[in-house]
């Protein structure tokens, strides 16, 4: 499994990467995408219906206000996510600064728009201004992984909470708070799951969550029976070594929604 | 298609990103496409 070197919100990924991993930001890419490709081959006049364009100086402030909103937003997303901060709002720069080169080329394509050089220019503009909010989304969704991540270490500090129980009041009040924060964690990887865009991905995320919630509840006997039997190291190893499988579940989790590149094919999935 | 969503009733950064950007985008389209409607007005238009 591919994994590039770490950022400076400590994570296994790479800001400058514009791997695409998810279908949603894939859905919310798509049209961006299209247009871009548009831009650059189309050598003729569109298909729209003529004659139904507001004035141009409508459409250029119309274009201004839709990149200013979308700084706004990327802005915010940069407050709410500290750890990804300087990447985003380095790629809302970017944004602004190809935003400014858009509204000046836009500026002279409105005042002379029969100019097929302007019009050139601006197209060049806007290709780069939606490749800036192409990477921006693509930050977004690393956002999105970092919130599981913090899930995922919430999950964790309990689990070493309910294996350090001493009796079994402590024991239930510290499984049941694991608990809750297992089922906060199983849906936010299952639905990570659901938008994986490569299926070995959502196979390994799937297993790693079946082996979390299976080795959970053996959780709670294994350390019942270590608390009514201290004597017996037998239950201590057994409760240890079950701690361990959940811990190894959740690597596999952090693994599975950090890994980046294509997936290597399994061995089970070759030929014969 | 289902989103990476945490919280069943808080948005993710990509969902909330996804409105400017398809507003950004349509506002882009429409200006480039003005030129087709300069180029019609032109022709319209007599010496």
């Amino acid at each position: 499994m591919s994994s590039v070197a770490s950022s400076n919100s400590g994570q296994k990924w790479n800001p400058k990467n514009l791997e695409i991993r998810t279908l949603s930001v894939e859905k919310t890419l798509e049209p961006l995408v299209v247009q871009v490709t548009t831009l650059v081959n189309n050598k003729g006049p569109s298909n729209k219906k003529k004659g139904r364009s507001k004035r141009p100086k409508v459409l250029v402030a119309d274009v201004e206000k839709a990149t200013s909103l979308f700084i706004e937003h990327g802005l915010e997303i940069a407050r709410d996510n500290p750890e990804l901060k300087a990447e985003l709002e380095e790629a809302v720069e970017d944004t602004r600064r190809d935003g400014e080169v858009m509204s000046k080329t836009s500026h002279a394509f409105a005042d002379d728009p029969c100019s097929s050089m302007k019009r050139g220019s601006m197209v060049r503009a806007a290709r780069a201004l939606l490749s800036s909010v192409t990477r921006l989304l693509i930050l977004a969704d690393m956002a999105d992984i970092y919130n599981l991540l913090r899930q995922l270490k919430i999950a964790r500090k309990s689990v070493g909470l309910v294996k350090d129980s001493n009796n079994p009041d402590d024991l239930i009040k510290n499984f049941k708070a694991f608990g809750t924060d297992l089922a906060r964690l199983n849906h936010a990887t299952m639905l990570r799951q659901n938008d994986l865009k490569d299926l070995r991905r959502r196979d390994e995320l799937a297993a790693a969550r079946a082996d979390l919630k299976k080795n959970s509840m053996m959780l709670y006997t294994s350390s019942l029976a270590s608390i009514r039997h201290p004597e017996v190291a037998a239950a201590k190893a057994n409760r240890d070594y079950v701690y361990r499988k959940v811990l190894g579940a959740m690597d596999r989790i952090s693994t599975a929604v950090q890994a980046t590149g294509p997936s290597e094919p399994r061995p089970e999935e070759g030929a014969g | 298609v289902p989103s990476t969503q945490y919280e069943s009733n808080t948005a993710t950064s990509v969902q909330r990103l996804a409105e400017p950007s398809q507003q950004l985008k349509k506002a882009v389209v429409n200006l480039i496409n003005y030129q087709d409607d300069a180029d019609l007005a032109t022709k319209a238009i007599p010496e």
